[in-house]
């Protein structure tokens, strides 16, 4: 636990405490009468709450409870917000919140610690030097108070651990074994009364609650409710103190300890002569206390009874913390591309939504997600357009609070059909229903953040993926084939390299589905995925149709062999080819790719520590019915950052000249010989040409 | 020359050297201990405070006193004492009376209060 997940903590403490103490001074307020003990019972709740960092799970359903307003993951979350019910401090701080402490991905990813995480380290910093103070001030008046009383004498007379003292006022001090100190000058009549007072401190372990209040006082010193909160106990202690002592006197001794607690009052008053502070001194309250005192009747008793069950678990059994909840679902849809204002504001008009989205929003160049704000510019929903706007998922985040599992929603649930029905005209995703049930799932499996992914028809249009990498230039695959049992070919792994970071799911998808471009529909060639594979694979589940790794050298040749036999030309306009298109093309043979392996090596290629890979890709060459195998082989750097994405730069290092080996007889030529019976145009690759690993294929 | 003053704590301190007297610094302590439970440094300094005021004398290590119990003025210190002790008194503990101090008027006003009670 860090320190400020511990202040954080502490605030939250603070915060229900208080509130706690305030329920107190009401109940206080409304019920004069009540004798003290009850109100001090009442006061340990209090206690309890700010020193207890726990509370009992929530026992009756509906039941008042303080809420913690501060999410445990504030600090983790894009859009913190605060959550207390009091609607003009909710307001206030999430204005400042909104204004001043959204995380912004961006920036984050240059700053280990949000603006956020650094208030809230100087506050806790500051609590510390306060408590630090408290401490020390405490520590300094004991030393002083333990010198004080030093040269006092055990009074026999009065019995067992009494003292006299040169104090001006009775005091007890001990923990376990108190011990009274009296002034000198303390006679009859008012001696007795004040022993009887004293002893009934010890006997009610006043001074216990009153040095754990105290402690509380220490680690909420920033606190006002609880400084007030501690005078009124003390206060309300006295007069418990001495309604105990009056029980066991009886009422015909009320006057005379009445007078003695007058007579202590103005003796000490005459001799320090200090002025009256403000509102009536504690005296006075006492007196007037004893003096309308009477024995609580027993539906009083049973009354107050009732109070302190009902206050105490309205206190103590609320609900562990919050978090914010962002949840969000996805679906698979077209998207039409670019998305204006006119299109946002048209499905807006067609669903009944409580939301607007800001100027800004429409202006900002890269717009990963759509935000909704409500009247006040809270936000409580975002839907996720997948960058920059090449989506076909669709995400739609719901912000609220979850506590206990239960998620309290800013947007009323009856708004969210709505929510989705504006999403899916926004994205034409048209089957609606659908994400509706498993949205609703999703609540119910109480998770924070849910993930689905349906399952579509398969379409065209990877296309788009295609283009939008291509913009990227450096973009680069790698690909990792083994040979099963059965002696099939698969590919294991395709990862993707100098991919654009600043969109993680975009990026991710455009290169899932630049693999599917591919390996199915080179363009010109294929109009659709169910055609390039002429249905014999069924419909991708994108998740699945990597785990099921069913494409085998001889699939993937398969489609090659048809993709180069008409589409060089078109690849050469768009600038790109693959190597194996191109010694096809010219040699006239038939070339498949029959092996690629990576390996990493202990080297490093620049200071930017890229890591470098030895890669080499077996090729197939078939002419004239004869098969010679060629290894082309090179190196290639990578470069790994990690800050919750993986970022690749991969680059292929400064090769003089691709070396082809021809294998197969056992026989090794390293250079540009050609093997014999071959006549390849083009394998003498141009040096110091950086070739996208993709070319390979 | 005027008479020492002597107060309370230092009076009982006095009073176990007066019946005892002369008595060994050693003795002292022991005895101090016994009905004052007074720590060893706390009887040191209140013999030594006694000592410079001129009340008793410390010679090798054998307590006398220069007055006797009947010439001494006995005093209350509290007066002199108050001034620090409410400064001090560290927050938790349980005093009597704490906190604010009362009005001359509000103690008339109380009397009045109690009066009334008393007869009604």
């Amino acid at each position: 636990m860090s320190i400020t997940s511990i202040f954080l903590k502490l605030l939250n403490m603070s915060f229900t405490g208080a509130c706690a103490a305030i329920l107190i001074l009401l109940v206080r307020f409304l019920f004069k009468k009540l004798p003290k003990k009850y109100i001090c019972i009442l006061w340990t709740v209090v206690l309890i709450r700010l020193l207890c960092p726990f509370t009992i799970p929530t026992l009756i359903p509906d039941q008042p409870d303080i809420r913690e307003p501060i999410p445990s993951n504030i600090l983790e979350v894009e859009y913190p917000s605060i959550y207390s019910e009091i609607e003009i401090v909710d307001n206030a701080v999430n204005h400042v919140l909104k204004q001043n402490f959204v995380s912004d991905t961006q920036i984050q990813f240059k700053n280990p610690m949000s603006p956020l995480e650094t208030v809230t380290l100087i506050g806790a910093i500051l609590w510390c030097i306060g408590i630090a103070g408290m401490f020390f001030y405490t520590i300094k008046n004991v030393l002083e108070f333990q010198k004080w009383i030093k040269e006092s004498v055990p009074d026999k007379s009065l019995g067992d651990r009494n003292y006299r003292c040169a104090v001006s006022t009775p005091v007890v001090t001990g923990f376990v074994k108190p011990k009274i100190y009296l002034p000198f000058d303390l006679k009859e009549p008012q001696l007795a009364h004040v022993l009887m007072h004293e002893k009934m401190h010890i006997k009610r372990r006043d001074h216990w609650l009153k040095m754990l209040f105290y402690t509380a006082v220490i680690i909420h010193w920033f606190n006002p409710v609880v400084w007030l909160a501690y005078r009124l106990l003390e206060r309300d202690m006295e007069m418990a103190c001495d309604e105990a002592v009056l029980e066991e006197l009886g009422t015909e001794e009320k006057t005379s300890y009445c007078e003695s607690l007058l007579n202590l009052a103005s003796s000490k008053n005459h001799l320090a002569g200090n002025p009256v502070a403000f509102g009536e001194s504690d005296v006075k309250v006492r007196i007037k206390n004893l003096l309308n005192y009477k024995k609580p009747y027993l539906w009083i008793s049973i009354v107050a009874v009732i109070v302190i069950v009902m206050v105490a678990i309205t206190c103590l059994s609320s609900p562990k913390s919050n978090k914010i909840w962002e949840t969000s679902v996805t679906a698979v849809a077209e998207v039409k591309y670019p998305l204006t204002k006119e299109d946002v504001e048209g499905a807006l008009s067609q669903v009944d939504l409580p939301c607007v989205v800001s100027e800004e929003e429409y202006n900002s160049e890269i717009r990963t997600s759509l935000d909704l704000r409500d009247e006040e510019g809270r936000l409580i929903a975002g839907i996720a357009s997948n960058g920059d706007g090449n989506a076909r998922f669709l995400g739609i985040t719901l912000i609220g609070y979850l506590q206990q599992g239960e998620a309290s929603i800013y947007l009323p649930e009856e708004k969210w059909e709505d929510l989705i029905g504006f999403a899916s005209i926004l994205y034409g995703f048209e089957d609606q229903s659908v994400i509706y049930e498993d949205f609703i799932k999703n609540f119910e499996e109480d998770s924070i953040i849910m993930e689905l992914n349906y399952t579509s028809e398969p379409y065209a249009g990877y296309a788009r993926e295609y283009e939008w990498l291509k913009s990227y230039g450096d973009v680069s695959c790698k690909i990792e084939v083994r040979e099963t049992e059965e002696g099939i070919r698969e590919i294991e792994s395709i990862s993707f390299y100098n991919v654009p970071a600043y969109s993680t799911v975009n990026s991710e998808m455009a290169c899932r589905n630049f693999f599917y471009y591919m390996f199915t529909s080179i363009p010109g060639r294929y109009a659709s995925y169910e055609e390039a594979t002429g249905g014999k694979y069924g419909p991708i589940n994108r998740d699945e149709a990597f785990l099921e790794s069913d494409y085998s050298a001889a699939y993937l040749a398969q489609y090659r062999d048809r993709a180069t036999e008409n589409c060089l030309q078109t690849m050469e306009d768009l600038g790109y080819f693959t190597l194996v298109d191109y010694l096809a093309a010219k040699s006239d043979a038939k070339v498949t790719v029959f092996d690629a392996a990576f390996t990493e090596t202990d080297e490093t290629k620049d200071e930017k520590s890229h890591k470098l890979y030895n890669y080499t890709v077996t090729l197939n060459c078939e002419k004239d019915g004869q098969t010679e195998q060629f290894e082309v082989k090179g190196q290639i750097g990578v470069q790994l950052q990690v800050n919750g994405w993986k970022v690749y730069d991969f680059l292929i290092s400064d090769t003089e000249t691709l070396s082809i080996y021809v294998t197969g007889d056992s026989v090794y030529r390293q250079g540009n010989e050609l093997p014999e019976g071959l006549t390849l145009g083009a394998y003498n690759v141009e040096r110091r040409q950086t070739i996208r690993l993709f070319s390979l294929f | 020359m005027e008479t020492p003053k002597i107060f309370e704590s230092e009076y009982k301190f006095a009073c176990i050297v007066w019946e005892k007297e002369p008595i060994s610094v050693k003795e002292l302590i022991k005895l101090c201990n016994e009905q004052l439970e007074w720590k060893r440094t706390t009887t040191y300094t209140v013999l030594k405070r006694l000592c410079e005021r001129g009340i008793l004398q410390n010679e090798d290590g054998i307590v006398t006193s220069l007055y006797s119990k009947e010439e001494i003025q006995y005093s209350e210190s509290k007066q002199f004492l108050d001034k620090t002790f409410e400064g001090s008194l560290p927050g938790f503990l349980a005093a009597f009376l704490k906190g604010q101090k009362v009005s001359d008027s509000e103690i008339e006003e109380l009397r009045q209060m109690l009066d009334d009670f008393k007869k009604s």
